[in-house]
């Protein structure tokens, strides 16, 4: 090591020590809070509008025309044998390969032609309610697809389960804009009880999916599942708000309240699982993972206190339903971040322990020297300098690159 | 810590509060990290508006992909925004930094005193006012791919993971672009040193 050497790595010490002095380079305090007021109030303006201006409905005709322009229909059209049937089909209504159609499944040739046979019920039907009932309908069937596609032994199976799924969330999606443009008609009650009811069941059956039977669905399905879930809940909690707002008598009052009863039940049921899944995390030597749970059984708590109090609401006499239907929702809100949280846990923790392990302790890059450098020479403080503050504030993130940049920063010198 | 749990609000619930959290969290930072590109004080903040913007715009579309790493995601979106911003202005003056002359940079808006937000005592802040802008000016003289290497691992303190991510890079690979980043650094330093005492 030459005295060049040694000069060398104390300036390089300077340089990063005058780096770090370009953090008081800042956008001016006034400035930040004028930029983030603007930014707050053209977002809040935003989500604002996007809720009160949904995506315009569909005319029949719209959709009419839409089937006849749709991708189902120009494949049919290419398959000659398919398309002489769906056109004695069309014509007749109901026919042999209609009625045979019904069992198909995604990747079965009359897959389309019964997609499209049901694209001419919707078509037909006049009344938006008549149609958001067939897509409640259709959106039950793509789900019962899915449980006949599992219990196959196709090898295909993700792929198709895939397939299903994405349509039943294009059924939910149009149900959900029905339900909005129903929303102050007389008759969005009707359908909004018929959609409270029918997620209940898909809630059931996209469970089921997931941990029933005997061979598991790929990660890909599973998340396609999660996010149809999450789709059906939400468009669960519109139709319980129309409901709500829609109650005019005792009779109606108590059927809402039954309503908002069974959904506190499958509330405090997530909240269960989330707690479980929160139990079994490993938090050992880990303290990011320990404060992000406690945040998240603080939020779970958080969301059973509301819970008991909508409850509280519910039993008595009189009670203001909408407020404890609040409640609910905000509860649910809750424990949607507990369950984040302890997803987000789950898979961070994995990954550390995958890639490296816990116990690589910082210690051992201090009394890490390069076989040239004598330790008395070095500027251990140097060293330090460079590694310690990732040290300090993200321990998870200290790995073999981290170290090897202190070493061949003292490789460069 | 605070920033992921912010964040999973954000993602969950949309809230536009968390994301406002968020924006207190790294504004500064992408604030820094978009001055040292385009060197003028009002282009960075303008620009700095707009990342923050197009990222809660994206967080709301329905079809977009889900982001993991919000603070991958800013940097990527503030790289992008210079990009178009140069674009637009004039497709040859991206090059500026490497081709003005001392002259032409003491016209630029580096103007410091507008920028450090400073709460040191006047001699301190001279001082630090000399290192930052003999660093800055050094900086300046550097590659962009340098310099923005140099920013994230030395000013922001990042871990060669995270630098990785934003630069869309190997480990291997930022390791050893900010071993050259160091190397020419120095040179420049150096170089400097000697202008200033002949």
């Amino acid at each position: 090591m030459t005295s060049h050497k040694i000069i060398v790595k104390i300036m390089t010490g300077d340089i990063i020590k005058k780096l770090k002095n370009l953090r008081e380079i800042k956008p001016s305090a006034e400035w930040k809070k004028s930029s983030r007021d603007f930014l707050l109030t053209k977002i809040k303006e935003e989500k604002y509008s996007k809720e009160l201006f949904p995506i315009q409905k569909k005319s029949w005709v719209l959709g009419a025309s839409e089937l006849f322009f749709s991708k189902e229909f120009f494949s049919l059209t290419l398959k000659p044998a398919v398309s002489f049937a769906s056109i004695v089909a069309l014509v007749l209504g109901s026919g042999f390969s209609v009625s045979a159609s019904q069992m198909a499944l995604p990747g079965d040739t009359l897959y389309s032609l019964k997609i499209a046979s049901e694209r001419v019920q919707v078509a037909l039907a006049f009344k938006e309610e008549s149609r958001a009932k067939i897509h409640v309908e259709l959106a039950g069937k793509r789900l019962n697809e899915v449980k006949r596609i599992k219990e196959n032994t196709d090898p295909d199976k993700n792929q198709k389960i895939n397939i299903a799924i994405d349509k039943f969330q294009e059924e939910i999606r149009t149900v959900k804009t029905q339900l909005d443009n129903l929303g102050e008609k007389e008759e969005g009650l009707e359908v909004a009880k018929i959609v409270d009811s029918k997620t209940h069941e898909y809630r059931e059956a996209l469970v089921g999916t997931v941990s029933g039977g005997e061979t598991e669905v790929s990660e890909e399905v599973a998340q396609k599942i999660s996010d149809g879930l999450a789709l059906a809940d939400e468009t669960g909690d519109q139709a319980l708000t129309v409901i709500a707002e829609k109650q005019n008598d005792s009779d109606s009052k108590n059927d809402l309240a039954k309503r908002i009863e069974k959904k506190v039940q499958t509330i405090e049921e997530k909240a269960l699982q989330v707690e479980e899944s929160l139990a079994s995390l490993n938090t050992d030597n880990r303290e990011d993972v320990k404060t992000l749970s406690k945040e998240a059984i603080k939020n779970l708590d958080g969301a059973r206190v509301v819970l008991s109090e909508a409850r509280e609401m519910l039993k008595k006499e009189g009670a203001d339903i909408n407020e404890a239907l609040n409640k609910v929702m905000e509860s649910k809100g809750l424990i949607r971040v507990a369950e984040e949280i302890a997803l987000e846990t789950r898979a961070s923790g994995e990954e550390t322990m995958a890639v490296e392990p816990a116990e690589v302790e910082p210690i051992a890059e201090e009394t890490e020297t390069p076989p040239d450098i004598p330790s008395q020479v070095v500027a251990p403080v140097a060293v330090r300098k460079i590694s310690q503050p990732v040290v300090k504030e993200e321990p998870k993130e200290v790995d073999e690159s981290e170290l090897r940049v202190g070493i061949d920063l003292k490789q460069v010198l | 810590m605070k920033e992921k749990y912010f964040f999973l609000k954000l993602r969950v619930a949309k809230d536009p509060d968390a994301f406002g959290e968020l924006y207190n969290i790294y504004v500064d930072q992408i604030f820094r990290f978009i001055y040292f590109k385009v060197s003028r004080k009002e282009e960075a903040e303008d620009l700095t508006a707009e990342v923050f913007l197009k990222t809660w715009q994206y967080i709301n579309e329905e079809k977009a992909k889900k982001i993991d790493n919000l603070k991958a995601f800013l940097y990527q979106t503030a790289r992008n925004s210079v990009i178009d911003f140069y674009r637009k202005k004039n497709p040859t003056e991206n090059l500026f930094i490497e081709q003005k002359n001392e002259n032409d940079e003491m016209e630029e808006n580096w103007s410091r005193n507008e920028i450090v937000d400073s709460k040191k005592n006047p001699l301190e802040e001279m001082q630090l006012n000399s290192d930052v802008e003999g660093v800055k000016k050094a900086l300046q003289k550097l590659k962009e791919e340098y310099r923005e290497a140099i920013l994230l691992k030395f000013v922001e303190e990042m871990s060669i993971s995270e630098i990785a991510n934003i630069l869309g890079k190997k480990k291997g690979a930022v390791r050893v672009l900010l071993h050259r980043a160091i190397q020419s650094l120095r040179t420049v330093l150096e170089v400097n040193k000697g202008k200033d005492c002949p």
